[in-house]
């Protein structure tokens, strides 16, 4: 059976960004059985605690216990309310950000910025946004400079500020924005001899996706965006003596179309709406993603006239979001690993070694791999960065001097005795960590790690090599990199 | 729970002593997989070492025309000055950059394909680059093509480091369920740290929850299986890394020190079939001489070095060295002094296995495709075609889902 050459790019491109290692084992039940035969274990998200936990996890990153307890308080649609619209005056983040040195100029630092920012932010949902759509509008340091760097900072600014608003306003600062303009060589696109990079990037990567736009479609769109450059000082401006302002044809339709124009006949593509729905569902929910959740987003997008608070609230209060099938059902990026755990376990940190950290997961903030970002799902894991998962799971365990940042006290976390039996040492950084979702065999191998039977008390003021070791070994089990 | 065979091989599972037994001796073992079904009989101890140009490195300012009268005039500012190329014969020459790979012509070690694409092209990276990765234009299949020759062989279930990607991620043409092909960055960091006060009874338990871990969510036994393999590697790698010694001074730039990693578990034996390394920045929509100049620099100057280095320890028959790009660009240069996507581009094969010479059809400059760009001629599954059957010793049919000619650049 024929399919078109792009209907094979596009199943192809889905086939190789999320291939499994095997096939989905059991259908989707109302109760999870564990493999190895031991009683079933209740099913996930059916109380208040693990739905919210479920929700700080994808919409934020994680919730440390002393969070999870304010959230369930508040109830889980005020507590998504705060998240879409967080009512506080300012972001607590500033507050330890203003108290910390960071020489901005170095990619380092402002990386280092960032993780922190993550880390104390008491507006989850919109870094994490911010950090959907610097993977989204990818732009990498690495050609737009270390010496530009502010330009990177400023990008990011962007995000922050635009995260949760209106689709069409945030590409149409994205297409005036220096680092892009300087990434996708915006500014070198002349009036006479056009450069296609950002045309093209801005369709098959930023709105509709490939299959919905042709060769001249890229060639009409470079058109449109000549003269939109940027000065000396590398601020926006259009050069109106550089922009071809004849005719095009582009998607179908002719006019003297400026980049603007472009930017409005994009955002309102059905194409471009179903497409950010299926990332934004690939992002929050699961991969594959559900169809018929794909198709209700898209709907809001355009209904609300590309309002993606919406979009966004829609999906968080979606049936599909709750689901046995969305919960554990994503791999954690770096960001939400190392950022889940700092939260979780309360860490108190300045970011000393995450970049470096971040570099060896795969993740290197304001320097994504290519245009088209991180490709996510499957392609986490690999050696070299389970290695690396397995290795921050040891440098958060392993006692530190108190000034390198990373400190864990877990008996207190836990507000467990001193002295405890080993199980409720297990169990509860079991629920803490990984929701109590491992199996009976593993739960087993964590209690004979302590040496105990399960019910047999463990004095843990005694014990740091092996508390500490319970919490590495907790934190290094594969279901931890589940999200 | 998965049982240990579907994690561990068989001898590998004991304890920590035990993981730095004789891997070395693996090396032999493939010979038995490999040989089952394949043509003419290869010898099992031969590698191939694959190079990614990523970004659409430009064909015609790297192999270049100069006798061509057209192609000064499609390039005005951005031709190479033909008095300057490398000369390989009447109509082809080198970019002055690339001296290195010039000394491998003259020692008859280097084979060059022009022309190489496939059927309806496309110009976007990540799909033409998908597309070699899968060697599926039309989407046949959507795993990567040296994870079929994996699964079809086996090789990787005898030796941990049968594959080998040097880099940040896994390469999408060694992605198939089911086979786990080791990503090392820096060998440095290829460890699995553990508390040193409580080492062994943590890595006792670190093994146990990787078996335990439920098969329930699909991304678990990937997980798990990529550490298993990963922790019992970091043994061969540091064995096979602190015992080298390279003859050549290895560049300081990064796919410098890829090759030398790769030269290390080739020549330390630790049964490797195929290496990847990966040199990026190709995609020069603007100043592209001087990106493009410094690029070639460093890929020739790093490739003739592997190449001496092998030669030096008595590997050089045994390994070939292929270069691959995801396009080439178009003929006519832009205004931003670049190119922009296009076709036709180039590879190079290296090694004392080629048949050295140019290959394909040369490039007709005045008969472009609608793109503007040369028209391919030489379909890049011929050349995998090639490197499966007349290299790696195996059937190619299964791999490639058709018979594709081979083109004959390798010695008998």
């Amino acid at each position: 059976m024929a399919i078109s050459p792009t209907q094979a790019r596009i199943a192809r491109r889905a086939g190789l960004t999320a291939l499994a290692a095997a096939p989905v084992a059991g259908a989707l039940t109302a109760v999870r059985h564990t493999q190895d035969g031991a009683a079933p274990t209740k099913a996930p998200l059916q109380d208040e605690r693990s739905r919210i936990a479920h929700l700080y996890r994808r919409a934020g990153f994680g919730a440390s216990p002393a969070e999870l307890d304010a959230a369930v308080a508040r109830g889980y649609d005020a507590s998504l309310d705060r998240l879409l619209s967080p009512a506080d005056d300012h972001d607590a983040a500033d507050d330890v950000l203003n108290q910390t040195d960071f020489d901005l100029a170095k990619l380092d630092d402002s990386q280092r910025w960032w993780l922190v920012r993550m880390r104390y932010t008491s507006r989850p949902l919109i870094e994490k946004m911010a950090l959907f759509w610097h993977g989204h509008f990818a732009t990498a340091v690495s050609k737009v400079g270390i010496k530009q760097l502010a330009l990177m900072r400023q990008q990011n600014d962007l995000f922050r500020t635009q995260a949760l608003g209106n689709f069409h306003d945030l590409l149409l600062s994205v297409s005036k924005d220096p680092a892009m303009l300087i990434w996708l060589d915006g500014r070198l696109n002349h009036k006479n001899v056009p450069n296609e990079n950002y045309g093209r990037e801005l369709m098959e990567l930023f709105t509709m996706g490939i299959g919905n736009y042709t060769e001249d479609d890229v060639k009409a769109a470079a058109h449109a965006f000549t003269g939109w450059t940027v000065n000396r000082d590398f601020q926006y401006v259009f050069n109106p003596g550089d922009h071809d302002a004849g005719s095009k044809t582009f998607l179908g339709k002719t006019g003297t179309f400026n980049g603007g124009d472009v930017v409005d006949m994009l955002a309102a593509q059905p194409a471009t709406a179903k497409f950010l729905a299926r990332k934004l569902t690939r992002y929050f929910v699961s991969d594959p993603p559900d169809s018929g959740l794909v198709a209700s987003l898209a709907s809001v997008y355009l209904s609300s006239g590309y309002d993606l608070r919406a979009v966004l609230r829609a999906l968080f209060k979606s049936d599909e979001f709750m689901t046995a099938g969305a919960y554990h059902s994503l791999i954690k990026s770096p960001a939400e690993l190392v950022i889940g755990t700092l939260r979780t376990l309360d860490v108190t940190t300045d970011g000393t070694g995450l970049p470096g950290i971040m570099r060896t997961l795969g993740q290197e903030l304001f320097n994504p791999p290519s245009v088209a970002g991180w490709p996510a799902g499957d392609s986490w894991i690999a050696t070299n960065t389970v290695l690396a998962r397995n290795n921050f799971a040891n440098s958060i365990a392993v006692a530190q001097k108190p000034e390198s940042g990373l400190l864990a006290n877990v008996a207190s976390l836990l507000s467990l005795p001193s002295v405890a039996t080993a199980s409720s040492l297990a169990d509860g950084l079991t629920t803490l960590l990984v929701d109590g979702d491992l199996s009976g065999e593993a739960q087993q191998a964590l209690y004979a790690y302590l040496g105990a039977g399960s019910g047999e008390a463990v004095d843990l003021s005694k014990q740091d090599a092996k508390v500490r070791g319970l919490l590495y070994l907790t934190l290094a089990t594969p279901e931890y990199n589940l999200n | 729970m998965l049982t240990r065979r579907q994690l561990i091989r068989s001898g590998a599972v004991a304890g920590v002593a035990s993981a730095i037994a004789p891997t070395f001796l693996w090396g032999a073992r493939v010979a038995r997989g490999s040989s089952e079904g394949a043509p003419a009989a290869a010898p099992s101890n031969r590698t191939l070492v694959i190079i990614q140009m990523a970004g659409g490195n430009d064909g015609l300012n790297t192999v270049i025309p100069y006798s061509d009268s057209n192609y000064l005039g499609v390039r005005p500012n951005l031709r190479v000055d033909p008095a300057t190329v490398l000369q390989l014969n009447d109509r082809l020459g080198l970019n002055p950059a690339m001296a290195g790979l010039k000394n491998l012509w003259d020692a008859n070690q280097l084979a060059i394909i022009e022309g190489v694409g496939y059927p309806n092209p496309s110009y976007s990276h990540f799909d033409s680059m998908a597309i070699w990765q899968t060697a599926a234009p039309k989407g046949e299949f959507s795993d990567g093509w040296l994870g079929r020759y994996f699964k079809q062989t086996a090789a990787e279930a005898n030796a941990d480091f049968a594959g080998i990607d040097i880099g940040g991620a896994l390469a999408p043409m060694f992605k198939t369920p089911g086979v786990t092909i080791p990503v090392v960055q820096s060998p440095a960091g290829y460890k699995l740290a553990l508390d040193p006060r409580d080492a062994a009874a943590r890595l006792e338990a670190w093994r146990d929850l990787q078996t335990a871990a439920s098969t329930r969510q699909r991304y678990l036994p990937l997980i798990a299986s990529a550490a298993v393999n990963a922790q019992r590697s970091t043994q061969v790698l540091a064995r096979a890394v602190s015992e080298y010694q390279p003859s050549v001074t290895y560049g300081k730039d990064p796919l410098s020190g890829s090759l030398r990693v790769l030269a290390s578990v080739i020549v330390q034996e630790a049964g490797t079939k195929v290496g990847y390394a990966m040199l990026g920045g190709f995609d020069t929509h603007s100043n592209e001489r001087k990106t493009q100049d410094q690029l070639l620099t460093t890929l020739s100057d790093a490739l003739s070095n592997f190449q001496a280095d092998l030669v030096a320890h008595g590997k050089a028959d045994d390994v070939l060295i292929v270069t691959w790009t995801e396009f080439g660009r178009r003929v006519k240069e832009n205004g931003s002094q670049g190119t922009d996507h296009g076709d036709g581009g180039s590879m190079f094969v290296l090694g004392n296995g080629v048949k050295p010479g140019i290959y394909g059809d040369p490039p007709d400059l005045m008969q472009l495709d609608s793109n503007g760009s040369i028209q391919w001629s030489t379909d890049f599954r011929s050349v995998y075609a090639t490197l499966l059957q007349g290299w790696l010793g195996v059937d190619s049919t299964g791999i490639l889902g058709a018979r594709f000619t081979p083109v004959p650049f390798l010695a008998a």
